[in-house]
């Protein structure tokens, strides 16, 4: 079946190539498979037969006008949120020398994605306030991962406090990747009053069998962790890492976490000029504040600048591959091998865009509406922030006066409104209870039909 | 940077006349077949790439045909020794033997020497582990593992040497031991280890590390002590840097060419001979043997380790035998040879062996009988 | 020589302008009540360092990517024959579908039933992906391959230890595997023990039965191997994994070169993997974003990742009841984005989808057969042996007699506008070259790339310094790799670049 992404297919191509190698049929080159095992019948994929273009175009279309879209912003939460997407990336990210590389091994002919990643990793490794920052993993929850095993290598301890007010899934999959490595992951409770890591219970499990505390600000509920210095402080008291996953669009108001002493930060690009894709891709922020022992258990990608050996120009290259995919003294080390480069690249541009006036203004305009959205909520009487003496950003967890939260979600759904994910997905006991998130994406009058609709869906406070 | 550069020409002029090494009479028997030089052609490659890749330090050479005659035409700085030219143009290891340790009295950092086995050995004997050297590969024997890949890969390592970039680590110096030449086998002995400079973190996997880096080794003794190691038997641990890393753990000190004994973590024995052995063995009663692959050509037994005689490992048994093997060792190793003079010893321990190679890694690789290679070599 | 790369002084980032130009708008809209809140957070939470981030206008930032984008090279520009890595021509038509808003502004947590566009797409790849290897069940929430062969090792362990197995804890993995078999074992808790390869380039059965025994959890394998070669005796190796009630795991990243012609599945193989960003046309991205999936049989089902897509017979849904799951692999459900790449891909070709492994594995051979004839060329392993998708030459002799190693010959290649193959992989073959071919390239291409390597072995022979002095064309001549991985010259930020540069003044 000749195929214009086939070229070779052609019959008369075929011929030729077949003429040379001596051979009568393209099947003779399979004849050291047993027979018994050849598939003797087409697959049975796709749509019967190969599609034209426009045959394609149209199925998809069918397909997913089965998704539907909020008709404002979604103020659905739950890490990920709804951001703008310049287009400036969007036309970066479709550069084909970009997309359609590989992992840039031959330094030489690929100096331009190299220095690319290059300026990631410093512009990141800045915002963050550490001194490296990889050249990306699969996303925030598989760097968080690592972040925790790398702890535990290093310490050589293989328990980590992780504190539950940190997101679910993020929890899930550090135990999904510790259960190969021993992990014991050792939950800190969550402060039921601030929504903050709750310190005293932290400073009940920290021992000197612990390798890491891992918290995250803002945290699950929208939460910003007040006493992230304390906890900080307390963790280095009982020579154990710790590692802190921060949301980038807080760093041009926040103080960024290596500032604060945190040995290990991650986080995650999404809403840096990354949309949400239905979860996947973006890129994981993975960074440390120390280039000496941390350096050697680093997983992932690292692109250094150099010299050209004839000494005149500047150049870049990959560096410390001897890290990659070796096994090393410990238990267990990284696999990865493909990463999140173009995302990467992606998030470098939109703050190259932004400056560092722009990523101020963007965390302030973020930060503004959350509180607008806080004051509008009240003063409707339609919920309340579940911790409400704390510090929100971006995202908020709200209670809904004794209503199920999954009701009002539907409701507004039907009108048209995305917010959620409701709590009791993750917390059963919390059914009357929702996230809610805003971004520079909602203007005034968002927020206000926001509330609009939820009194009138919930009949007024 | 210091570099002590000297040239064995005589070295690899037998190997394209069907003979093993040049040493003296072999020479002449070698320019009787009508063999042509091979090292100058090498040294010259190697000054070239060295200066191609913009060589900062002075070389300290032999002068004439042992080093200043292939650098005359270099843009590299050096200087001569001045000592009495060999006569007859023909040199000796006396010869070899004087410019080396003209070289430690100048005061080199590195010394390089283009030749095989037999100049190692004779540098070796001069040098011990006072300062690193590397070979030019251009001998017709090159067991030691102080050797490069090629003039070029040399002069990368000395390149990176300069530049701080090398790890230093130790390497076998193995030669024939012509004192029992057999005809298809050829009888290596471990004369002693050296020290050379390794190069680790290149995309291009290192060629010189056949000796295996210090992680690839603590690794491999760590995993042995975790998950091998038992209390109240005896271990026997053989030579070389393998095993001296697993005592470095246990705290001990090393006999690196010789056989060591610990029991439940003490040191109770060291450099043992065979009787010594067995007689270890007959008073502790259950013992296991640790070992390294020897040479470039993997011998488990029969090199460097002939303590453990066919009567040793007849009372230890196959499964209580452990062979130790960084990965950079058995890259260029397609088979492990057993050559302990017992034929039916040696066939019944031939067959596949499981080889610790790292941290909780294993690779299984064949061992075959020193007697009757042919047997089991199929094309 | 016809190619010369764009070579353009482009400063970093931080150095492109001396002043400040106004940036990107954001709106001020809130800004009462931002100051408000702020006014009251602490001083210690407020970001205090000196926020590094260049300020510059939009035209710069355009300008500078383009530039940058000019100095790199992907498989748009010319063929990129990298081993095992399968870089395919990505179709644009999949690029343009998959940046439907549609599909890039669904949030992860809205309900199933606004979603079901997507969940169908995300259920049908799940069934073709099990179709295409034989097995019986999908999840497509790794993030990549590695992340895939993860899960894959996870599910073996967990499996065993399910049935009360402790002891199963070694997977055999054969010395020729790409490396992240050994590490996603290691990572999942298994002792690695490695096989040869026997001398017809297929794994040795006589040292794979030596050490299959109890404690055998599984055995990792790649078919066809990296040495391009297919293991002949598969059905065997399975029957005696199988027999020692351990399991087959098969690594996809070579399945280009079996597309519709076998299936792991009917070799024996429990688990896959796969790589979208590989057999399905994802595009690379310069290193990532990937997709993989984990596909297992029936038995194993209940142990795949969660949520998988199920379909109740009216409407998709997000499935988390899977009785045994080993957890999750990643966040939500999946790289999404190459995920609907590799559905319209799948989509377009059906079942020509054979086509491709059959003209892949065509161009191989082909190229094989004019590049093992060349002086200091050879073709260690299986000499009389097709290969599939990829093959692996060695330069050793032609080191040996000239002195230009592998290394030497791929930046020659770059030189003439064309890619190098993966270099110094697998390990079994010193200075390797592994090429794939893919069946996206001409016969047009692959014959320049031949005669490249052709013009390539000759210079070598008659001027070795040319070879060793290249590449020239490219953005860059050869960099110090020594400088760059040393501890004092270590610079992987702009930062360390500044001290190092104050350091030499």
């Amino acid at each position: 079946m000749p195929h214009s992404w086939i070229p070779n297919s052609s019959p008369d191509v075929k011929k030729e190539l077949m003429k040379e190698l001596g051979i009568g049929d393209t099947l003779d080159l399979f004849n050291d498979i047993p027979p018994k095992i050849m598939l003797n019948r087409e697959l049975s994929v796709g749509f019967g037969k190969p599609l034209t273009e426009y045959s394609v175009r149209r199925l998809f279309n069918e397909i997913i006008s089965k998704n539907r879209l909020s008709t404002i912003p979604s103020f659905i939460g739950g890490g990920v949120c709804q951001h703008y997407v310049p287009s400036v990336v969007k036309a970066v990210l479709s550069r084909p020398e970009f997309y359609t590389a590989y992992t840039p091994y031959q330094a030489e002919i690929a100096q331009g994605l190299l220095q690319a990643l290059f300026e990631y990793q410093s512009l990141m490794a800045n915002l963050y306030g550490v001194k490296i920052v990889n050249a990306s993993m699969y996303n925030g929850s598989t760097a968080s991962a690592e972040a925790v095993l790398m702890a535990a290598r290093v310490k050589k301890k293989k328990r980590v406090l992780v504190s539950d007010s940190i997101h679910p899934e993020i929890i899930d999959v550090l135990r999904s990747w510790g259960f190969g490595a021993g992990l014991e992951i050792v939950k800190v409770r969550v402060d039921l009053k601030s929504g903050e890591t709750d310190l005293s219970d932290l400073r009940s499990k920290l021992d000197l069998n612990v390798a890491a505390v891992f918290i995250q600000t803002p945290n699950f509920f929208g939460v910003v962790e007040s006493a992230i210095k304390e906890i900080i402080e307390e963790t280095h008291r009982f020579n154990a890492l710790s590692i802190v996953y921060s949301n980038p669009l807080t760093l041009g108001v926040f103080e960024a976490p290596g500032n604060l002493g945190a040995d290990i930060v991650v986080g995650d690009v999404q809403g840096l000029g990354i949309s949400l894709n239905y979860g996947g891709p973006s890129a994981g922020i993975l960074g440390i504040n120390d280039d000496k022992e941390l350096l050697r258990q680093l997983p992932g990608r690292l692109i250094g600048a150099t010299r050209t050996l004839s000494g005149d120009e500047l150049g870049f290259t990959m560096i410390l591959q001897t890290r990659e995919q070796h096994i090393k003294r410990e238990k267990a080390t990284s696999n990865i091998t493909t990463n999140s480069s173009l995302e990467a690249v992606g998030a470098a541009v939109y703050l190259a865009l932004l400056g560092s006036q722009g990523l101020k203004k963007l965390g302030e305009a973020i930060l503004g509406r959350t509180h607008y959205l806080i004051k509008r909520l009240l003063s409707a009487g339609v919920a309340e922030p579940l911790f409400p003496e704390s510090l929100y950003f971006r995202e908020v967890s709200v209670r809904f006066r004794g209503k199920d939260a999954g009701q009002v979600i539907k409701s507004l759904s039907s009108r048209g409104i995305g917010i959620g994910p409701t709590l009791s997905r993750f917390y059963r006991e919390l059914s009357d209870c929702s996230l809610v998130c805003v971004t520079e994406l909602h203007t005034r009058k968002d927020i206000d039909l926001l509330v609009e609709v939820l009194e009138e869906v919930l009949g007024g406070g | 940077m210091r570099l002590g550069f000297v040239v064995n020409p005589i070295a690899g002029m037998g190997g394209s006349v069907g003979l093993k090494g040049t040493d003296e009479e072999l020479y002449e028997e070698a320019m009787r077949r009508g063999a042509k030089p091979v090292a100058p052609s090498r040294a010259v490659r190697f000054l070239q790439a060295l200066s191609g890749k913009g060589f900062q330090g002075i070389i300290i050479a032999a002068n004439s045909v042992m080093g200043c005659d292939y650098l005359s035409s270099s843009k590299l700085r050096f200087t001569c020794l001045d000592l009495p030219e060999p006569s007859k143009r023909v040199t000796s290891r006396e010869d070899t033997l004087r410019v080396v340790k003209a070289f430690l009295e100048r005061g080199v950092d590195l010394i390089v020497f283009v030749g095989g086995d037999g100049t190692a050995r004779d540098v070796l004997s001069v040098v011990g582990t006072e300062v690193p050297i590397l070979g030019v590969p251009s001998g017709v024997k090159m067991y030691s593992g102080v050797f490069a890949t090629s003039p070029e890969v040399a002069a990368d390592v000395v390149i990176g040497f300069e530049k701080g970039g090398a790890v230093v680590d130790h390497a076998e110096i193995a030669d024939v031991d012509e004192a029992r030449l057999k005809e298809d086998l050829l009888n290596v002995r471990l004369y002693g280890y050296a020290l050379t400079p390794l190069i680790e973190g290149l995309v291009v996997p290192s060629k010189d590390l056949v000796s295996g880096s210090e992680e690839e080794k603590w690794s491999i003794a760590k995993y042995f002590i975790e998950d091998y190691m038992l209390p109240d038997i005896l271990y026997f641990l053989g030579p070389g840097t393998t095993t001296k890393a697993i005592m470095d753990l246990l705290g001990l000190k090393k006999t690196l060419l010789g056989v060591d004994a610990v029991y439940n973590g003490e040191l109770v024995g060291k450099d043992l001979s065979e009787s010594e052995i067995l007689n270890l063995i007959g008073r502790y009663g259950r013992a296991s043997l640790v070992v390294s692959v020897i040479g470039r050509q993997g011998y488990v037994f029969g090199r460097g380790n002939q303590q453990f005689s066919a009567r040793v490992l007849r009372l230890v048994k196959k499964d209580n035998i452990f062979v130790l093997a960084t990965p950079s060792k058995l890259v260029e190793i397609k088979y492990l040879l057993i050559d302990v003079g017992d034929p039916e010893l040696e066939l019944e321990l031939s067959g596949y062996w499981r080889l610790i190679t790292g941290y909780r890694e294993e690779t299984v690789k064949l061992v075959l009988p020193a007697c009757c290679l042919d047997r089991f070599l199929r094309a | 020589m016809p190619f010369r790369q764009a070579k353009w002084d482009e400063p970093i980032i931080f150095e492109v302008s001396d002043f400040s130009k106004q940036t990107f708008l954001i709106d001020d809209e809130f800004a009462d009540e931002a100051s408000e809140v702020l006014s009251k957070v602490p001083k210690s939470l407020i970001r205090g360092g000196e926020l590094k981030i260049p300020d510059l206008s939009e035209v710069e930032v355009v300008r500078h990517y383009n530039r940058l984008s000019q100095m790199s090279y992907g498989v748009d520009v010319g063929p990129v024959p990298l081993g095992s890595c399968t870089m395919k021509y990505n179709p644009k038509i999949c690029e343009e579908l998959a940046s439907d808003p549609r599909i890039t502004d669904l949030h992860p947590y809205q309900d199933e039933e606004e979603v079901q566009g997507v969940l169908e797409i995300m259920y049908l790849m799940q069934r073709w992906l099990s179709e295409i290897t034989g097995m019986d069940e999908c999840s497509l929430q790794p993030p990549a391959g590695a992340a895939g062969e993860f899960a894959g090792a996870l599910i073996i362990k967990k499996y065993h230890h399910d049935r009360g197995n402790y002891n199963k804890n070694e997977m055999i993995v054969p010395e020729a595997a790409h490396g992240s078999n050994p590490a996603s074992s290691a990572m999942a808790g298994f002792k690695v023990v490695k096989i040869p390869t026997a001398p017809n380039g297929e794994t040795d059965i006589e040292a794979l039965k030596s050490v299959l025994g109890d404690n055998t959890a599984g055995l990792m394998l790649t078919n066809p191997n990296t040495l391009g070669i297919f293991e002949s005796s598969i059905v065997e190796i399975s029957d005696l994994i199988h027999g020692k009630d351990a399991l087959m795991y098969y690594d996809g990243a070579n399945l280009n070169g079996i597309l519709g012609v076998v299936r792991p599945g009917d070799m024996g193989f429990d688990i896959v993997h796969l790589n979208l960003h590989k057999t399905f046309a994802a595009p690379h991205g310069g290193g990532g974003p990937g997709a993989g999936a984990v596909c297992v049989k029936k038995g194993l089902v209940d142990y795949l990742p969660v949520p998988i897509v199920g379909f109740d017979g009216r409407s998709y849904k997000l499935r988390y009841d899977l009785s045994r799951t080993i957890g999750r692999v990643s966040w939500f459900y999946g790289n999404v984005i190459p995920i609907v790449k590799s559905f319209i891909y799948i989509a377009t070709l059906g079942p020509a989808l054979r086509e491709v492994a059959e003209v892949s594995v065509l161009n191989t051979n082909y190229l094989m057969n004019k590049l093992r004839g060349l002086r200091g060329v050879s073709l260690p392993y299986g000499e009389n042996r097709w290969r599939k998708h990829e093959f692996v030459v060695s330069f050793e002799n032609l080191l040996k007699e000239t002195g230009v190693s592998a290394e030497d010959v791929a930046k020659a290649l770059l030189d003439r506008g064309l890619h190098a193959p993966t270099i110094y992989f697998p390990l079994i073959v010193n200075e390797a070259h592994m090429i794939e071919v893919t069946e996206t390239e001409t016969k047009e291409n692959i014959d320049k790339l031949a005669k490249a390597y052709e013009e390539i072995v000759e210079l070598a022979y008659r001027d070795p310094q040319a070879i060793k002095s290249s590449p020239t064309n490219t953005s860059a001549k050869r960099l110090d790799v020594l400088v760059a991985n040393h501890p004092k010259t270590l610079a992987p930020t702009y930062e360390y670049l500044r001290r190092l540069r104050i350091q030499e003044t």
